[in-house]
């Protein structure tokens, strides 16, 4: 009787348009600084260091008070509970008070009637400061052993011994630069007193609960005094997972003195100013490996610039150290990692938390054992990836109970045309004498887990109102990602009713509580399971409600298609609803989840910290300007492993945009700071991020056919950080293309640094 | 910080003129590089802001008794469509489609380019590279006076000019090319366009025979403001072209400039590029 | 500061209002007029996030325009282009293509392309990367915006896009 009943609209595993896009092409999706502001909205502005490093002898702000429209300032002193913003360390002042530790540090708020007069008055503070010696590069952090932690080591086997043994050994250096996030929408957040003290904040945040909590500690007040808020971001990235504290914990303070709702939206400069971003590298290996290339034994280093705080870089260097095997076995490994502490702006989240840059490290080593033996990079690659059934153990002890990356390369170098391709490149390179082309494959590897245990877990509340209707919450944070498109699909398909009927509404604090960072590339997994959870209770209540009320066996009643079929009966959702409403039966109910089979001992740095791995390869193909060093992607193939996609058009999206951005980061993105640590590329004309004209003319995206191993929410995957990964394909294809050009001159592989800028490559050439 | 005590928007010339003379004036048009530089702290308002988009006569491009005239408020979007321009002084609607996006090319005056003065202002290659002086003018004894100053020695500085705190860039004028006149322009940065150039080279000229006569070589981003290359210039002129002519003229660029290292580029690469694209171009002249 | 009355015509309604100097356009048509679905992303002409149309179909960048220079003008914003509840053939293939992700560059990137087919309603591929160069999006690494410009064409032109270019 149900077999033949057409599917609901929006349902999961099928192209469901994101939410909101009739809204954004109509312009009628706010975003916070598109909420109708109270009359009486005072503007924040944030008064920023302009050193390093420095005592304030003196912090003069007479000025600022006096100037036109200003309403109030506000310093250290003027905080009633803990000056901190930071999310554990309790290193991040909000204002800070005697030292300055980074050029662009937040000293004072200042409040005015209008955003211009806020602005031009954070301008007139006088300072007075006394200089200290300031550490701003990974080598004087290095050289200083200054750190944010103690350096961490994973370990297997005995490395040392290894290359000792080993007939063939290299050693390099080279550096990975940070990235900005850019997210469209900068940081701004909200703040509108209410009685009794609380206050109401709109933060443009992944992670309201943090928001939340630091708010109430800056305020002195309970979590439960605080409200946080959030529709929908205009990008995220990472970037706005601790950051937005900062600028939401201001505008709190100064809606709490005042009485006056207060917003703070940051300018560009300032947000890439006070912002904190990719962690940039420094990545020094030593490995051994026999004449076939395969892996005998490495030493690797990675030093990060973490900046002046904690923030999240213990945890971001963990991943850095995780993902330095990416899909290879690596039998005799010690991995070394350094968590600099510098006078610059604190380094944090930003998609792929860390992994990127330890994956583009064992990428590079792929490429330098391959250029040694003079062997094709790729044939290297498959040589050592992990085994099945033995070789399989990662550094840090887990065992990897679903590789599929030697099929997936296997069949993307084949339908890519890989082996062809390269040929025609070397007959091409042979033919020109000022442009030099290359090809790479590089496969992704990446663990899906927040690697803080406690995080990975997740609330979602739904109610079913009386005609039937449904409103879906929960803690995850919609920044573009289609997170909310997607745990609808999942309550749609669970109730079997159209996605239109669920009103997809804001993250906020007082619906669901104790939520995690949309973070991790968990967003779907968690809240996904979580929204499933509640809708479960919801229907097994609606079907213990019905076998009563209708006298039908429960295994008889199927929810299907906006009916519920009840053995030869059949009603409507709504009526089953209504009749449940008058039935006394409670139609709200949250829904939990926390990932099964995790675990891990940071101490030791060993455990499953991984529930699954989301797997992909690309291929990219590069074409260089000897002349000038420009250059230019010119194909990209890539084949990535979603699982069993919940919304294919939504995945692809992700892959495209992460692909895209990660190829910013290794090329035309480069961050540069002066000699006094002053950020000079902070804003988009010297900062590059991709337009529409860097877009490769060709690229070729296809979802690897396959199902998650592990019971994730209807066999999907992850998707929102690996793909940024791929683009280390493009970083590797350039080296290669250096390499090709440098061809008979050089023995080894120059050391080609990223961003690979057009003046870098150039400067590797001979 | 100064606030704006006035604000006018004079149809007249002359009424622009006497509002110059008058006291301290920020003239805006199309603001594309005001308005960065107001909110970035690198320029304040004067007492007086004047928006100069409605004066008649200062919006035209024509030719005229072997001259072309093009107006201070053309905009970048109109040198690039402008069919008259394609065919007398094709270097210009190259360098203008080049220029920054095309919102920006749909506000940005050839005026404010030049009287911005960047080092690296775009469209002032190709003016140097056609030989244009700019016309100013000034309120004087009640009427208007004007002078013409060559192009390449308007500027002395960044951000710099010997304009007059009185004068009014009314518009930029050149002698009509040639028939046998060529003219190329290459600029360099991570992008084709919205890019502020790394570096920026015009090189045109009247060519026959294989020989390029009344040379002009313009560098853009190379010094502090952008510059003929005299050297340059002196390495081709009235030489047949041949790749020890251009190998010539490239050395002479590399010592015709004088750069800087800056957050968008080293010294060492800015200097490296000017030699290749001087190659380039002349590379390009002899496919001609 | 001084200040101004000017009117401005934006999506076709007339508005008077009353500007300092010194204000963008992208300020009064945000704080002054409620025009929020003009974004504010960089302030200085580099994202595009605040382009909109002017007398008919020249894109300019609200965050650089002074108001006060724009006395008289026409104004059209992404919430302007809908006709009798009907959505614009660009806002369609905007959202059938998937081009949007955060939605924060969609109002000036629909904008953008308007204005591109505009003056060429059949661009080539290369074309149209070329074109929407003004306008950044962090998200979407732009294949479905290149994919929902091609779209469009052949809505608006009923025709097939030429070939792709480069």
């Amino acid at each position: 009787m149900t077999e033949n009943t057409p599917p609901i609209n929006g349902d999961i595993h099928r192209d469901i348009r994101h939410d909101s896009a009739h809204k954004h092409v109509a312009g009628s999706a706010d975003y916070i600084d598109d909420i109708p502001e109270k009359r009486d909205l005072l503007h924040v502005c944030l008064g920023q260091s302009s050193r390093a490093h420095a005592r304030m002898k003196s912090l003069d702000l007479d000025d600022v008070r006096a100037a036109p429209g200003v309403v109030m300032v506000l310093t250290a002193d003027d905080i009633p509970g803990r000056n901190d913003v930071s999310p554990f360390a309790g290193d991040d002042p909000l204002f800070a008070k005697d030292i300055v530790q980074f050029h662009g540090q937040s000293i004072f708020a200042v409040a005015a009637i209008s955003r211009d007069q806020a602005r031009r008055a954070a301008k007139l503070a006088k300072i007075d400061y006394e200089d200290y010696p300031a550490i701003l590069t990974i080598d004087d952090a290095m050289a200083a052993k200054s750190y944010i932690e103690a350096p961490q080591c994973v370990k297997q086997g005995d490395s040392v011994a290894a290359l000792k043994k080993a007939p063939i050994r290299r050693r390099g250096c080279f550096r990975v630069g940070g990235q900005d996030h850019f997210y469209l929408e900068g940081q701004i957040a909200m703040a509108e007193p209410k009685e009794d003290g609380d206050v109401h904040v709109w933060s443009s945040t992944q992670n309201p609960t943090e928001v939340q909590h630091l708010v109430a500690k800056v305020l002195n007040i309970p979590d439960n005094g605080v409200t946080v808020e959030v529709r929908r971001m205009g990008g995220g990235f990472g970037g706005k997972e601790t950051h937005p504290s900062l600028f939401a914990a201001a505008a709190a303070l100064v809606a709490r003195k005042t009485g006056r709702t207060a917003k703070c939206r940051v300018d560009r400069d300032d947000d890439m100013i006070m912002t904190g971003k990719r962690h940039d590298f420094r990545i020094d290996y030593d490995v051994g490996f026999d004449s076939e290339g395969r892996i005998l034994g490495l030493d690797l280093k990675l030093a990060s610039r973490c900046g002046y705080s904690v923030d999240l870089s213990p945890a971001i260097n963990d991943r850095a150290m995780f993902h330095s095997d990416n899909c290879y076995f690596l039998e005799h490994v010690t991995i070394n990692s350094y968590r600099c502490r510098t006078n610059t702006v604190s380094n944090t989240a930003f998609r792929g938390f860390g992994g990127p840059q330890g994956m583009i490290a064992i990428e590079r080593i792929m490429d330098v054992i391959a250029h040694g033996l003079s062997k094709d990079p790729l044939d290297v690659r498959m040589i050592n990836l992990y085994g099945k059934t033995d070789r399989n153990i990662t550094p840090y002890g887990m065992r990897i109970e679903d590789n599929i990356a030697p099929e997936l390369i296997a069949e993307l170098a084949e339908t890519a045309d890989y082996k062809n391709r390269r040929k025609e490149i070397t007959a091409f390179n042979q033919a020109n004498k000022y442009l030099t082309k290359a090809l790479s494959l590089t496969p992704v590897k990446f663990g899906i887990s927040f690697t803080a245990l406690h995080l990975n877990q997740a609330g979602a509340l739904i109610h079913i109102y009386s005609d039937g209707s449904v409103h879906l919450n929960h803690g995850g944070t919609e920044m573009g990602q289609g997170l909310f498109i997607k745990v609808a699909q999942v309550v749609a398909n669970e109730l079997q009713i159209d996605i239109d009927r669920i009103k997809i509404s804001a993250t906020t604090t007082d619906k669901v509580p104790n939520s995690s960072p949309t973070a991790a590339s968990s967003g779907s997994d968690l809240n996904g399971m979580a929204a499933l959870a509640a809708a479960r209770t919801l229907k097994d209540r609606l079907t213990a409600f019905a076998e009563n009320h209708y006298d039908c066996p429960s295994d008889q009643i199927i929810f299907r298609n906006n009916h519920i079929y009840l053995g030869d009966q059949k009603i409507s959702f709504n009526q089953l609803v209504h009749q449940a409403y008058l039935g006394r039966i409670s139609l709200s109910s949250t829904g939990f989840y926390k990932t099964p089979k995790i675990h891990y001992d940071r101490k030791t740095h060993k455990g499953r910290p991984f529930f699954y791995f989301s797997y992909g390869a690309a291929i990219a193909e590069v074409i260089i300007d000897l002349l000038t060093g420009e250059n230019k992607i010119l194909r990209v193939d890539i084949l990535h492993d979603v699982g069993k996609s919940l919304n294919p058009a939504i995945d692809r999206g992700q892959i495209e945009g992460g692909f895209i951005q990660g190829a910013g980061w290794l090329t035309t993105e480069e961050l540069v700071f002066d000699d006094k640590g002053v950020l000079r590329s902070h804003a988009p004309s010297t900062y590059k991020i991709p337009t529409s004209a860097d877009r490769p003319a060709q690229m070729t995206i296809n979802l690897w056919n396959g199902v998650n191993k592990e019971d994730t929410i209807h066999k999907s995957k992850a998707v929102g950080e690996p793909p940024l990964m791929l683009a280390i394909a493009v970083h590797s294809a350039l080296t290669l293309a250096v390499a090709n050009a440098n061809s008979n001159k050089a023995e080894e592989l120059s050391a080609l640094n990223a961003p690979a800028t057009a003046e870098e490559i150039l400067s590797k050439l001979i | 910080m100064s606030e704006i005590e006035r604000y006018i928007a004079p149809n007249q010339l002359d009424d622009a003129l006497e509002a110059l003379a008058g006291g301290p004036v920020t003239i805006v048009a199309g603001a594309t590089d005001l308005t960065p530089q107001i909110t970035g702290g690198k320029r304040v308002y004067k007492a007086t802001l004047m928006n100069i988009q409605h004066i008649e006569g200062l919006n035209a491009v024509t030719k005229k008794d072997g001259k072309i005239r093009i107006g201070s408020l053309v905009t970048v979007s109109e040198i690039r469509g402008n069919p008259m321009l394609k065919k007398h002084g094709g270097i210009l609607c190259q360098a203008a489609n080049h220029f920054a996006s095309e919102q920006i090319r749909n506000a940005a005056t050839i005026g404010g380019n030049i009287c911005n003065a960047s080092p690296a202002g775009d469209m002032i290659i190709p003016f140097l590279v056609l030989g244009a002086a700019v016309e100013l003018a000034r309120w004087q004894d009640d009427r208007i006076e004007t002078r013409s100053v060559p192009l390449d020695e308007f500027f002395t500085g960044p951000g710099r000019s010997v304009a007059r705190d009185d004068e009014l860039l009314t518009a930029v004028i050149f002698d009509v090319p040639p028939e046998n006149s060529i003219g190329f322009f290459r600029k360099s940065g991570p992008r084709p366009a919205l890019e502020i150039s790394t570096v920026s080279i015009g090189i045109g000229g009247d060519f026959s025979d294989g020989t390029l006569k009344n040379v002009r070589v313009a560098f853009g981003a190379v010094g502090p403001t952008a510059l003929r290359g005299k050297l340059t210039e002196a390495a081709l002129e009235g030489k047949t072209l041949n790749q020890d002519v251009i190998q010539a003229a490239a050395l002479a660029a590399r010592q015709d400039v004088s750069p800087i290292d800056d957050i968008r580029a080293t010294k060492w690469y800015r200097t490296h590029l000017i030699g290749v694209f001087t190659e380039e171009l002349l590379n390009n002249v002899c496919q001609n | 500061m001084k200040k101004h009355a000017i009117t401005l015509t934006v999506n076709g309604e007339e508005r008077d209002l009353i500007v300092p100097s010194n204000r963008t356009l992208l300020d009064a048509l945000r704080d002054d007029l409620g025009y929020t679905d003009t974004k504010y992303g960089c302030g200085t002409g580099e994202c595009g996030a605040c382009t909109i149309l002017v007398d008919g179909m020249t894109t300019i960048n609200g965050c650089l325009t002074l108001a006060a220079t724009m006395n008289g003008k026409s104004i059209t914003t992404a919430a302007g282009l809908a006709r009798n509840g009907h959505l614009h053939p660009v806002q369609e293939a905007f959202i059938e293509n998937d081009a949007i992700q955060c939605g924060f560059c969609t109002p000036g990137m629909v904008l953008k392309t308007i204005s591109l087919l505009d003056e060429n309603p059949r661009p080539t591929e290369a074309e149209i990367r070329h074109g929407l160069e003004g306008n950044i999006c962090r998200c979407t690494g732009y294949t479905k915006i290149v994919e929902a410009v091609q779209d469009a064409s052949r809505r608006i032109t009923g025709s097939n896009v030429s070939a792709i270019g480069e």
